[in-house]
């Protein structure tokens, strides 16, 4: 039973806001090839989590996620200065401080599961999301930093927009690199913090990737991408908390997480743009094209050769492809009248598709 | 041609990846509004040449003059046309948004381009005859118009001094004549133009000035002169027994 209660529209405002940030970022991510990048900060959080914790002694979603955010851009850095000052490649970078800082967590996680505190149970629950325990002001934090996101990314949009397709250009007209890309990463922590609470540690790398990947499949246009993504990422938030409530005990973070996966699929498969199913049929249709063509210029090109231009020819003499996808392209063009037949098994083209091939053969020298 | 005011003097620039030196040591002028080749064999440093003189990586030694002053706060005056093989050319955007990028850098920050720039962006893509494909993605380009269209952002930049990374790598014929053909109309109208160049065979129809290098430097200055044998067996070392046939 769906129950429309204070805690369903609190959840669904959260996790709308964690969207709208996940799916901004999502694109650069995609765009950029980071997602790896998201998923390495998002595992960094834990001992953030942890060492807040221990500090403190307070379990208030602000405090642990202020040690999240501090470790998050800690291993940021440590990333960046890897690649730039090591011999390591980007996934090795990424891939060691993935699992040296997320390694250090569980430790720490373990650690205080066994100190003698009452209150200590429940940071685990960064590890998958749990929305039952979210309160007022964690909403109030996540739309804060959704907002940032968004009037940043809004007013340095074609700065970010060109950092990602052309850095090397963008720095010849001027523009600091590496502050924007900083700048750019520091916005992905804060969007990993904001999805912390609902979709978790471990899952969040999915919102990084999922929007960004299910909206490029339908559109060749940037800021198309953009509103698709967050769309998409928002749509997930709505459909993974209704279903969540509805059913008991299904967790939030991983039923939006697989709602957006399924749309991501689906758009990989039925994308307008780049989907698979499209562009196969756009390849095959190209094919039969080719086909035809090629048999209509061998068939002009060997009855000149009889002084006939309707001359038919065994199949064997013309056929310069597998039997049959041409004995296919023949019956096409014999239902669009360009060729006839002439039994057993000649074939002659049609005074339309004599003229057909003579264009044919005229564009080809002209270009 | 006249020839006498400098367009970018290069003082003593060394560049050095880990501990390998890739540039040794370059000094070099050149002159407002010639159509300058800087040739040598791979792995001379040409690229990172061009990078180098335009502050984009931080070179070892050495600085960069562009009319007598330091190039980083004159950028606007200079326009780079990278190799077309590094960008995601599946970006999604369109020809008109990879010209109006030209226009990003008088915009200043946070301004988004308007009409004005779009007319800018029109009129750079009828330089270069694009045009009819403004609205195409530009994964649909083929090489020669994929170069065409980094011509034209560049173009937009209405800079003095062009700087182009192999313009001619994957590009067709027909592309390569009309590029060449806009450059040296460019140049007559005082531009200067900087052309990495791999094509010996090319040099002397297309080019009136050149920098041979090969790590270090080896000649520079007008084709007629420089352009020797002599100097090509320096550039090229034991490799140059069959250059000396383009000569």
């Amino acid at each position: 039973m769906l129950q429309l209660d204070y805690t369903f529209f609190l959840v669904l405002v959260g996790t709308l806001f964690m969207g709208l940030s996940s799916g901004i970022l999502s694109c650069y991510a995609v765009l950029r090839q980071q997602s790896l990048f998201g998923d390495a900060i998002a595992h960094a959080t834990l001992p953030g989590i942890c060492l807040a914790f221990i500090i403190t002694k307070e379990k208030a979603s602000w405090v642990l996620l202020t040690g999240a955010l501090i470790w998050g851009a800690l291993a940021m850095y440590l990333i960046q200065s890897l690649i730039d000052y090591s011999r390591l490649k980007a996934d090795a970078a990424i891939g060691v401080v993935l699992s040296v800082f997320f390694g250090f967590g569980v430790l720490l996680l373990t650690l205080i599961q066994k100190m003698p505190l009452a209150s200590q149970s429940g940071l685990e629950n960064y590890l998958f999301g749990y929305t039952a325990g979210l309160l007022i002001e964690d909403i109030y934090l996540m739309a804060g930093i959704s907002i940032v996101i968004l009037v940043v990314v809004l007013s340095l949009w074609k700065e970010f927009k060109l950092l990602t397709f052309d850095s090397t250009y963008a720095a010849t007209l001027g523009a600091p690199i590496k502050r924007l890309t900083q700048g750019l990463l520091a916005l992905l922590t804060l969007s990993i913090i904001a999805g912390l609470q609902s979709v978790g540690i471990i899952l969040m790398t999915a919102m990084l990737i999922a929007p960004g990947t299910a909206a490029r499949q339908w559109t060749h246009k940037f800021s198309v991408m953009m509103i698709l993504s967050i769309t998409f990422a928002m749509l997930s938030a709505c459909i993974g908390v209704t279903l969540s409530s509805m059913i008991d005990h299904l967790p939030t973070g991983p039923c939006i997480v697989v709602v957006v996966s399924c749309l991501a699929g689906l758009s990989l498969l039925l994308g307008t743009k780049k989907g698979i199913f499209l562009t196969y049929i756009r390849q095959q249709w190209q094919r039969r094209n080719i086909s035809k063509e090629s048999i209509l210029q061998q068939l002009f090109i060997l009855a000149n050769t009889h002084n006939d231009p309707r001359y038919p020819h065994e199949f064997d003499s013309f056929r310069l492809f597998g039997k049959r996808p041409t004995q296919q392209a023949l019956k096409k063009l014999r239902q669009e009248g360009l060729v006839y037949k002439s039994p057993p098994n000649r074939w002659g083209l049609s005074s339309k598709g004599h003229q057909k091939a003579l264009t044919l053969l005229k564009k080809q020298n002209t270009s | 041609m006249q020839q006498n005011k400098t367009a970018i003097s290069v003082k003593d620039l060394s560049m050095a990846f880990e501990d390998k030196a890739v540039l040794w040591d370059i000094d070099l002028e050149i002159p407002e509004g010639v159509l300058m080749a800087i040739v040598g064999p791979n792995g001379a440093g040409k690229t990172t040449f061009l990078k180098a003189m335009l502050g984009v990586i931080k070179p070892a030694a050495g600085r960069t003059e562009l009319f007598g002053e330091e190039i980083k706060k004159n950028l606007k005056k200079i326009a780079y046309v990278p190799q077309k093989n590094t960008i995601d050319w599946d970006f999604p955007c369109t020809v008109l948004d990879v010209v109006l990028m030209g226009t990003y850098g008088q915009l200043g920050w946070i301004k988004r381009p308007g009409a004005k720039q779009k007319q800018q962006a029109i009129e750079a893509l009828d330089q270069v005859g694009m045009t009819l494909f403004m609205d195409r993605h530009i994964s649909e380009l083929s090489g020669g118009q994929q170069q065409r269209i980094f011509l034209a952002r560049a173009l937009v930049q209405h800079a003095d001094v062009l700087l182009m990374d192999e313009p001619f790598v994957g590009v067709d014929a027909v592309t390569e004549r009309e590029i060449i053909h806009l450059l040296k109309k460019l140049s007559s109208e005082g531009k200067t133009i900087i052309v990495v160049h791999h094509d010996l065979q090319t040099v002397k129809a297309y080019f009136n000035w050149i920098f041979m290098l090969n790590v270090r430097q080896i000649a520079d200055g007008p084709v007629e002169t420089v352009f020797t044998e002599e100097n090509l067996r320096l550039t090229y070392g034991s490799r140059s027994a069959y250059l000396s046939e383009t000569i």
